[in-house]
């Protein structure tokens, strides 16, 4: 499970206060409060999401994860190939969906592969991916932080305090160094060609912002900003490309500005339960999954909502 | 080698070698896309005739 969306019950105490409005974000929240607080009250608040959990979101998951426990077993001192060997099995394990007995037990020999609705997000090629991305930057130039306690800085998941109550939460993948300076490196897959449009529109980006403030914050390092290591993920292979995003104090000094002012719109949405829509990110990023809904009349959205989602999950 | 039967097997029951022989599959069809054939690391299960055709390969020395 990728920490950096959380699945909650809704109004959760460890992220929501007595008044009900959330205390603790991370990115994804942020964006949603950011994006458009009808949906925020919709996925959030009220906890409504899709029936199958989103392909992108497993298939992403189980990479970042494989990735990260490979610089984690290297930076222990692990042999590259068995490491390699490591992850895949793992990998594969996490892939099989088993059977349970009533001790919540695995039960040898039962179960399936994991049967993805899309046609490249499979789970052969998120093998394919793992060796492939693990191959091309065998010679890689970005080596992992390692801390002043030891420990290698990777697998970081952060709860990081910010003004009026509020606190910052996620997860950073690692922490690299690169031509002497230091860096986020986070792993993001795509369906498209990546191009340097690709790139650009990092910035500005909430996630890469806030990695970079909390790599600054939690570490004490004088982090530049994320590298992006893009997967294309194809039907006939995957192709990768590194992409940068560089955050300066005073960029990092307005989106945390800007950050705390839309948390505070949006909870002061939830105290007055008013959540109006931004209708001009209906269509942004290939159209908004409730866009469907929204069109409807106010009346009958329920009706639809329950047909296409199911409620108490909340992506945070 | 097809590897769909090493897929399609209960993971616990796999070998390190089993295992192994995936990664090696796999980097074959990174090294076939580096040399340009595009649908090298496509993991779809082979049809008849692109087993057929892998068979006749292998006596001729070349990637398919």
């Amino acid at each position: 499970m990728d920490p950096n969306n959380i699945i909650a019950s809704p109004r959760d105490p460890k992220f929501f206060d007595v008044t009900g409005a959330q205390f603790s974000w991370n990115s994804t929240s942020i964006k949603l409060a950011e994006e458009c607080l009808y949906k925020y009250n919709l996925k959030v608040l009220q906890g409504w999401a899709p029936n199958n959990k989103n392909v992108h979101l497993k298939f992403g998951g189980w990479y970042a994860s494989a990735l990260e426990s490979f610089h984690h077993y290297v930076a222990k001192g692990m042999d590259r190939e068995e490491a390699i060997i490591e992850v895949i099995t793992t990998l594969m394990e996490e892939t099989w969906e088993y059977e349970y007995d009533d001790n919540d037990q695995v039960i040898p020999e039962s179960g399936t592969p994991w049967q993805s609705d899309h046609n490249t997000k499979t789970r052969e090629n998120l093998i394919r991916t793992v060796v492939w991305y693990l191959d091309q930057f065998k010679d890689d130039p970005t080596a992992t932080v390692i801390l002043s306690d030891g420990s290698p800085a990777v697998e970081h998941t952060f709860l990081l305090p910010a003004d009026d109550g509020i606190v910052f939460s996620g997860h950073l993948d690692r922490l690299v160094t690169y031509t002497g300076k230091i860096f986020v490196q986070d792993q993001k897959t795509t369906g498209s060609t990546i191009t340097p449009r690709y790139f650009e529109g990092f910035s500005p980006d909430t996630q890469m912002s806030l990695y970079t403030f909390a790599g600054k914050a939690i570490f004490n390092e004088p982090v530049k900003g994320v590298i992006i290591d893009a997967a294309q993920i194809a039907v006939g292979f995957t192709r990768f490309e590194r992409g940068f995003t560089f955050r300066s104090d005073d960029q990092l000094d307005e989106w945390y500005d800007h950050t705390l002012a839309h948390i505070g719109r949006a909870r002061r949405a939830t105290l007055d339960n008013h959540f109006p829509m931004t209708r001009t990110s209906c269509s942004n990023y290939g159209g908004c999954e409730f866009h469907h809904i929204c069109s409807r009349a106010p009346s009958v959205r329920e009706q639809f909502l329950k047909a296409d989602f199911v409620k108490g999950k909340a992506w945070l | 080698m097809d590897i769909q039967e090493l897929f399609s097997r209960d993971p616990l029951n796999l070998t390190k070698t089993d295992i192994s022989t995936i990664i090696e599959e796999m980097r074959k069809s990174r090294h076939n896309f580096n040399l340009g054939n595009m649908k090298a690391g496509s993991t779809k299960p082979k049809t008849e005739k692109q087993k057929q055709l892998e068979e006749v390969s292998k006596g001729l020395d070349i990637d398919l």
